[in-house]
């Protein structure tokens, strides 16, 4: 099937190619006064070149050919068809002095792109109501928030007077807990974030073994996806519940002997609030799930036969082939936990500066800054989990820049032997000329 | 999927028994002394590279039972503090089952959450939003799949982007332009954002359906077009149906968050400071519930000589198993389809 393509890509840019030829032959010819065979000979060795070029490159476009649906290749061989005539009239779009296969490809891109745009303007049709919506409940909310909080708003006469940087100010001055507050919501990211996903991986692989009841086994724990709200979670966590896990008692005194106090106090609460934060894994562990069980079986059979045990399996296959998957998650954790309800600083916007206050430009100043933390503590997590480059694809765009540059050079090259090749005729001609007249060997060379 | 699994558990067996047979021979033999071999037993306990051990397969077990509880522990003790009577909060002895079960917590709960007025408000909050969620993400998704148009990957990395900012950032100036358009305290205010794909998190649901979408092979596209079917008939003749696990999932996720939603709610409807508004869903009525518990009782204590029912752990226990129970029966009605639908083609994409 693709060698076919292949075949049909060289064939035809070889015609096409070989018509160039022609062309320059022919001007050659008209500026040599028709004397000049040689240069048209050196023209048609131009094109063989060219052709072998366009012959090697055509492998290279057949992949992209594999890509083009059935109809698109009706086109092509309808273009193949063509004439001398038809392609010299399509003059003006193919440029000689350019590339050699390149302009072909552009040609056929170009009726492509007619026809696939005109299908895929549809899309636009599906998506528009996304750009509706992202206009108006997304960018104008944007400008218009940032707007407030650079200003005192008025909002019974929508009236903004623009006031610097008073209300981050007022913040950062009448929010006494706000240092303790945010240090409390740090170490608790630090800690719950990589407990959650962590578990989560556990878990998933757990539900991924071959065992019994597994429906019922995943039906639990995709259960705290349903139930987990802020209220419900209140109502569990709240001081008069009577719910709590486990007796911890043995586990907080074990922690205040050996751990310093800073590092004790949010271990313990961790262990404390377990249920409700491994309640947050539901969908976290969902992700997993699905992520492992794309995994290509082979891959472990191969390791297998290897001499891999399962562990070194999970460490050498699982993780690095889920690893885009354990940032998402982390992502999603750190997104969930911070737009909780029950977050300190959430219902701090809330309920003081929205309910009460009623001043929305200290809320948007202040709901900016939690942005901007949030914001910053999903870039930590982008960087640490950011990929590492990988060598071998930087020696492929090396290689490329190479070819690139190549490609430049023996275009001028060929651009010049053409201009010389043009040159050398005209004074072949002039020699001709002078030898007819008699007069060759005089001097007439020198200049 | 399950068909290899099988498969490879038959040949498991198969090899198993091959391993199994020569043994067994070895066992006549010297059948007076041991029953059962050393090696067979240690085999049998600890597994071997194919099959896993019992040993390992107990603690397998053991582990998700466990954890299952741990998971299970709040909601079994929620239900089960729920039917206690104030003596038995009071003793001590009394964890799990209360001394006599009947359902006047969950009378007098219900009296004072003005449940059922509640319970429909939740429904048609979630039940609308998720309808326009499911129609239009699944457009969406469906857009971003099937057509490569100029400005595709611009509007993915929008969507992927606006998912990180917290929401609390724009539902400011929404909230006033609401305010201003008289939208707060309806419906509305939840339907026509939810209307124009900017629901809540929506953009996740878009990222499912465009997932699903994107694995219906091209042909079958174009073999409907040269049949003659518009865009709109192959969207819905082909694409709907082949992705109808992605539209649970999508469904139960988006009821469920917005079931949950009390930040928005708290936001839109219902105002602590000004006026009570019309709409009140369940999850706000859990949360204000001790206010309102208290409030009502010491009006009520105005009016007569009533037997004054002080709130407790066991009525707000009861206000939130009524909260969730909704959930948990949709749940448990969907919950084959919705994990088949994850098991079959993952709600992540890649």
């Amino acid at each position: 099937m693709s060698n076919n393509e292949d075949v049909k890509d060289i064939e035809q840019t070889v015609t096409e190619t070989t018509v160039k030829a022609d062309n320059a032959a022919q001007k050659a010819a008209d500026k040599a006064n028709k004397e000049a065979a040689k240069a048209a000979k050196k023209a048609e060795k131009e094109a063989a070149k060219a052709a072998k070029k366009a012959g090697k490159k055509g492998e290279d476009a057949s992949n992209e050919a594999n890509e083009t649906d059935n109809f698109d290749k009706k086109k092509k061989k309808k273009k193949q068809v063509m004439t001398v005539e038809e392609l010299l009239a399509h003059k003006d779009e193919i440029e000689y002095e350019d590339e050699y296969h390149r302009k072909v490809k552009i040609k056929v891109k170009g009726v492509k792109s007619k026809l696939r745009a005109r299908e895929n303007r549809y899309g636009y049709l599906f998506v528009s109501p996304w750009i509706i919506g992202a206009l108006a409940f997304l960018l104008v909310p944007v400008v218009i928030s940032l707007m407030m909080s650079v200003s005192l708003v008025r909002i019974a006469n929508w009236d903004f007077t623009f006031n610097g940087i008073t209300n981050f100010t007022y913040i950062f001055k009448q929010e006494l807990d706000l240092t303790t507050e945010f240090v409390s919501y740090l170490v608790d990211m630090v800690l719950q974030v990589p407990l959650i996903v962590v578990f989560a991986l556990i878990i998933a692989m757990f539900l991924n073994m071959n065992i019994r009841c597994r429906g019922i086994f995943r039906a639990i724990y995709f259960l705290p996806v349903i139930i987990v709200s802020g209220p419900v979670m209140d109502e569990l966590t709240s001081e008069s519940s009577r719910i709590s896990t486990v007796d911890i008692e043995f586990v907080e005194v074990m922690l205040t002997k050996y751990l310093p106090e800073m590092l004790a106090t949010p271990i313990y609460a961790i262990f404390e609030n377990i249920t409700t934060i491994l309640w947050f894994s539901g969908v976290q562990i969902l992700i997993f799930l699905a992520a492992i069980q794309k995994i290509d079986k082979s891959l472990y059979e191969a390791a297998k036969i290897d001499g891999g045990s399962a562990w070194e399996c999970f460490w050498k296959i699982t993780i690095p082939t889920i690893k885009p998957m354990i940032m998402l998650n982390a992502v999603y954790t750190l997104i969930t936990l911070s737009q909780m309800s029950d977050n300190w600083f959430i219902s701090r916007i809330t309920s003081k500066y929205i309910q009460s206050q009623a001043n929305y430009g200290r809320a948007s100043a202040f709901a900016w800054m939690y942005t901007l933390v949030v914001l910053i503590l999903t870039g930590i997590v982008l960087l640490l989990f950011k990929p590492k480059t990988d060598p071998y694809a930087k020696q492929v765009k090396k290689n490329k820049k190479f070819e690139k540059k190549t490609r430049k050079q023996i275009a001028k090259i060929h651009r010049r032997t053409a201009k010389n090749a043009v040159k050398f005729e005209k004074h072949l001609a002039k020699v001709e000329k002078l030898k007819a007249q008699g007069k060759y060997g005089e001097g007439g060379l020198g200049e | 999927m399950t068909d290899f699994e099988k498969k490879k558990e038959e040949e498991v067996k198969a090899s198993a028994k091959k391993v199994k047979e020569p043994k067994v021979k070895k066992e006549k033999i010297k059948k007076t002394k041991t029953p059962m071999s050393k090696e067979k037993f240690m085999k049998m306990l600890m597994g071997s590279k194919d099959d896993m051990g019992l040993l390992k397969k107990i603690a397998v077990y053991v582990i998700l039972i466990s954890v299952g509880f741990i998971f299970l522990y709040p909601i079994l003790q929620m239900v089960a503090t729920s039917f206690m009577s104030y003596d038995d909060l009071m003793n001590s002895s009394i964890t799990w089952i209360a001394s006599d079960y009947s359902f006047e917590n969950y009378r007098v709960t219900m009296a004072k959450m003005d449940y059922f007025n509640a319970l429909l408000d939740s429904v048609a909050l979630a039940g609308l939003s998720t309808l326009c969620q499911i129609v239009v993400c699944s457009l969406v998704g469906y857009g971003l799949a099937r057509y490569n148009f100029k400005g595709r990957t611009v509007i993915m990395l929008i969507i992927i982007i606006s998912f990180i900012i917290p929401s609390q950032v724009l539902e400011i100036p929404i909230f006033v332009v609401y305010s201003q358009m008289g939208l707060t305290g309806t419906l509305l205010a939840f339907i026509i954002p939810a209307l124009f794909v900017q629901g809540f998190k929506a953009q996740l649901f878009i990222l499912i359906c465009w997932s699903f979408f994107r694995q219906i092979p091209q042909v079958l596209n174009e073999a409907a077009s040269i049949d003659g079917a518009g865009h709109i008939k192959q969207y819905f003749k082909i694409a709907i149906p082949s992705a109808k696990g992605a539209l649970v999932v999508v469904a139960l996720f988006s009821f469920v968050w917005y079931w949950n939603e009390d930040y928005l709610t708290t936001l839109y409807l219902y105002q602590s400071g000004s006026a009570r508004g019309e709409i009140t869903p369940l999850i706000n009525k859990l949360q204000l519930f001790e206010t309102d518990f208290s409030s009502a009782a010491i009006s009520s204590s105005y009016g007569a000589q009533q037997t004054g029912v002080t709130i407790n752990q066991s009525y707000s226990m009861c206000a939130t198993v009524l909260c969730i129970l909704p959930l948990l029966i949709l749940y448990i009605i969907l919950q084959k389809q919705f994990v088949e639908s994850i098991d079959r083609a993952g709600i992540t994409g890649e």
